[in-house]
């Protein structure tokens, strides 16, 4: 009988032939482990999952509940400051127990209920601000030890593509799930629940990929190193002159960023786009940042990490330009918009995670990758706030210049310091 | 603590580990289409009958559909009439509804002009406002930026408002925001956005990034209104004029006002926590003499109230399994509650 050794099959790809090497079509599909394209396959379900519910959850909520959504987004402040909190903690238990594999999939685990629970919870105002809490703590958890596994399964040298593997995966999701909502809502109009179920099988699917293909990594590096807990350790990175470089650099880009929602409302002010749209620019956008993603992280590993993150960063002033100048205007306007954005993200979101990974110690990569997201996810939500201040104040079109000048100021502050640091380092290594 | 030591047990040999998935994908698409199908069988066969609790009488005519002493709402009595603006007389309001043609969301009526928000469920979802004559001729139309939530008409029917909830971001990384818009019926045009009217607080400019503003009400001489505007988690009810485009904040801590037809009373929702649960009350305060009531009614009101005559409050309150009846409660605080049309949402009492 014939059959396929699947192991083989499979286990080539970890010790394989490495990016350069490869040759003719295989050129085309880049080399990363089993681990990466299996969360790859968890985040792109899971996304699948969570944006199919996200894309209808005010219809569901408003229309078909009656309710009004402030009855738990009043509830759900209370809980922003929590979910940083439990990323930290979900990276830092990572470590503590080189469990990264159970820890994640805690995680998923918990947001996949939280689908079924969101139907089960009805009109129920109390249930389902807490089913919104539940999930945001699974998201939480997840992300610092599936970013430490990623990195721990990848050579340094390898980092930026397989990170671009993994988010330009979690886009393809981002950019489905809406698709699939609204297809079903199509064909049976009103059946919300149908979208749920689902959305929750999806979300199971996503959970057996973890759980069924991504090894567990502690018990392949024999007896860990005795893990320094978690304050030991995050001092121990905050010591360190790379990480802070990192982390500094990370907080200051994020300062001057402005967030989609804002893009997107300025655009609208421009064109005669209506807001009903809004979704379908964010599913364009993610089809841009699933295409580019893999492609920029190639790039980043040949050619250098730092060149590509300022590129995305200098794309996305190209954007604020775009959206500042009145000259631009219609369909090129969306077009100029909806690209740029998609490439900034395919340029930046794994390039700098991936220039992170890359300085932090085996036994300290959940905790630092953790620190580090929790830390600009604080710095984007602080300039968030600042722009709504700065658009109610003085305008839209000033809001976007004073950011422009902002990201050129950090950008020609901050670029050559990394550039000169990664040259540096990869010297270093070469030596 | 001392990390654990890595279970002894061998994993799965791949080909059976994708085997387990192939499988597992198969039973989930397999169960999510059954259900899918099995739903629309259901849909289908309820969309054949109207529901028999509920009794249907034929249209007359169409032009005495909004008549004085009427309660218009949105029929929800499952079948084809589900979704349907439809009547019932005030002194019978469980009997016999008269179904219009016009399908909505959230309707209201004012001056012989029928205002309907709506949904249009098409692959992107789409929203708008359509406003009717008596005799359901289409007057004007109008786009609307999210999810309908609260309409109201002034009494003579020349301006219309709308609240609909807005979210561009998926709702794990950010809240909703609301957008209330004017309209001139007459002219078929738009008034404005409260967001830019000029808000008082204290004698003073009040202006937050933050501002959300909803549940417009209108007084009897179609320009004075009440909403709420809310920021930093606090809703504050304001008075103002439409044709000034301006307001001011008199009172904290009043949501979805509704102003009594005499124009004396505004009743209104009041969040309560009560053992760490969330609740909406419902409150009634009178606008000369500030005294203030809590309606008698302890389950959590979300709705804007509809004054069904000086001292009765009308309501929706939905019902486990997704449907929803109006309620009829003293304002006062005196009496209890009592169903007063099942199947029913988005009440609205004809006056004129």
């Amino acid at each position: 009988m014939y059959s396929i050794d699947w192991d083989k099959v499979f286990a080539r790809r970890s010790n394989g032939p490495s990016e350069s090497e490869r040759t003719g079509w295989r050129a085309l599909v880049p080399a990363v482990s089993r681990t990466v394209w299996a969360l790859g396959v968890t985040s792109m379900l899971t996304d699948i999952s969570s944006e199919m519910v996200a894309s209808i959850l005010p219809m569901y909520l408003v229309i078909e509940l009656g309710m009004t959504p402030f009855a738990f987004g009043f509830i759900d402040g209370i809980y922003q400051g929590a979910a940083a909190l439990v990323r930290v903690i979900g990276g830092a238990l990572g470590d503590r127990w080189n469990r990264h594999k159970e820890v994640a999939a805690a995680g998923y685990g918990l947001s996949a209920a939280c689908r079924i629970l969101l139907l089960l919870a009805g009109g129920a105002v109390n249930a389902i601000g807490g089913v919104v809490a539940l999930d945001r703590i699974g998201k939480g958890i997840r992300t610092a030890p599936r970013d430490a596994m990623i990195t721990q399964s990848t050579p340094k040298a390898a980092l930026a593509t397989a990170f671009g593997v993994h988010r330009g995966m979690d886009a393809a999701g981002a950019m489905l799930g809406p698709l699939v909502a609204f297809a079903l809502l199509a064909g049976l109009p009103n059946a919300f629940d149908v979208v749920f179920v689902a959305s929750f099988g999806a979300a199971i699917l996503g959970v057996a990929a973890i759980v069924l293909f991504v090894p567990a990594l502690g018990d392949k590096s024999g007896p860990a190193r005795r893990p320094p807990g978690f304050f030991p350790s995050a001092s121990g990175l905050l010591r360190d002159p790379g990480f802070r470089r990192l982390l500094v650099a990370g907080v200051l880009l994020s300062l001057a960023t402005i967030s989609d929602s804002f893009l997107f409302l300025a655009l609208q002010k421009r064109s005669a786009l209506g807001t009903a749209a809004f979704p379908l620019l964010y599913v364009a956008t993610s089809l841009v940042t699933s295409l580019f993603a893999v492609p920029c992280g190639r790039l980043a590993d040949r050619i250098g990490r730092t060149p590509v993150l300022i590129a995305g960063y200098a794309i996305l002033a190209g954007l604020y330009v775009a959206l500042w100048a009145t000259g631009l205007g219609g369909w090129l306007l969306l077009a100029g918009v909806v690209g740029l954005l998609g490439l900034y993200y395919a340029a930046t979101d794994g390039v700098l995670t991936a220039m992170v990974a890359a300085g932090l110690p085996r036994e300290s990569t959940g905790s630092g990758l953790a620190i580090f997201a929790t830390a600009t996810n604080v710095a984007r939500l602080l300039a968030s706030i600042a722009f709504g201040y700065l658009w109610m104040e003085e305008g839209n079109r000033p809001a976007i210049l004073i950011y422009l000048s902002a990201l050129a100021v950090v950008l020609i502050a901050v670029g050559p310091v990394l550039m000169r640091k990664e040259h540096g380092s990869q010297t270093a290594a070469a030596q | 603590m001392e990390a654990k030591p890595p279970p002894p047990n061998k994993p799965l040999p791949i080909a059976a580990r994708l085997g387990i998935f192939a499988v597992l994908t198969g039973a989930i698409v397999a169960a999510v289409a059954a259900y899918a199908i099995h739903r629309r069988h259901v849909a289908e066969t309820a969309a054949e009958h109207d529901a028999v609790a509920v009794a249907i009488a034929p249209m007359s005519s169409s032009s005495d559909f909004v008549t004085a002493g009427r309660i218009l709402f949105r029929n929800t009595a499952r079948g084809p009439s589900y979704g349907h603006v439809a009547a019932v007389s005030s002194s019978a309001p469980g009997g016999e509804r008269t179904i219009s043609p016009l399908v909505g969301d959230r309707i209201y009526s004012g001056g012989h002009a029928i205002f309907v928000l709506r949904a249009h469920r098409r692959a992107l979802t789409t929203y708008e406002a359509d406003c009717f004559n008596a005799d359901f001729s289409p007057r004007s139309s109008f786009q609307l930026p999210g999810a309908p939530s609260r309409t109201r008409v002034s009494p003579d029917g020349s301006l219309a408002v709308s609240t609909v909830f807005v979210t561009g971001d998926s709702y794990n990384s950010g809240g909703f925001s609301t957008r209330t818009t004017v309209y001139d019926l007459r002219a078929g045009k738009v008034v404005g956005d409260l967001e830019d009217f000029a808000i008082e607080k204290d004698g003073q400019a009040f202006r937050k990034t933050d501002f959300n503003f909803w549940g417009v009400t209108f007084g009897a001489g179609n320009d004075r209104f009440f909403a709420t505007v809310a920021s930093g988690g606090t809703p504050y009810l304001i008075e103002g004029s439409i044709a000034h485009r301006q307001a001011r904040v008199i009172k904290n801590i009043v949501e979805c006002p509704s102003l009594s037809p005499d124009g004396n009373r505004v009743a209104f929702k009041f969040r309560v926590i009560e053992n760490g649960r969330f609740r909406w009350s419902l409150h009634a305060f009178d606008l000369k003499g500030g005294r203030e009531t809590i309606v008698n009614e302890l389950r959590t009101v979300d709705d804007q109230v509809e004054w069904l005559d000086e001292s009765t409050l009308l309501y929706a309150l939905p019902r486990v399994g997704g449907d929803s009846d109006i309620w009829a409660a003293p304002a006062d605080g005196t009496g209890k509650p009592r169903l007063l049309i099942p199947d029913a949402s988005s009440p609205c009492v004809v006056r004129s």
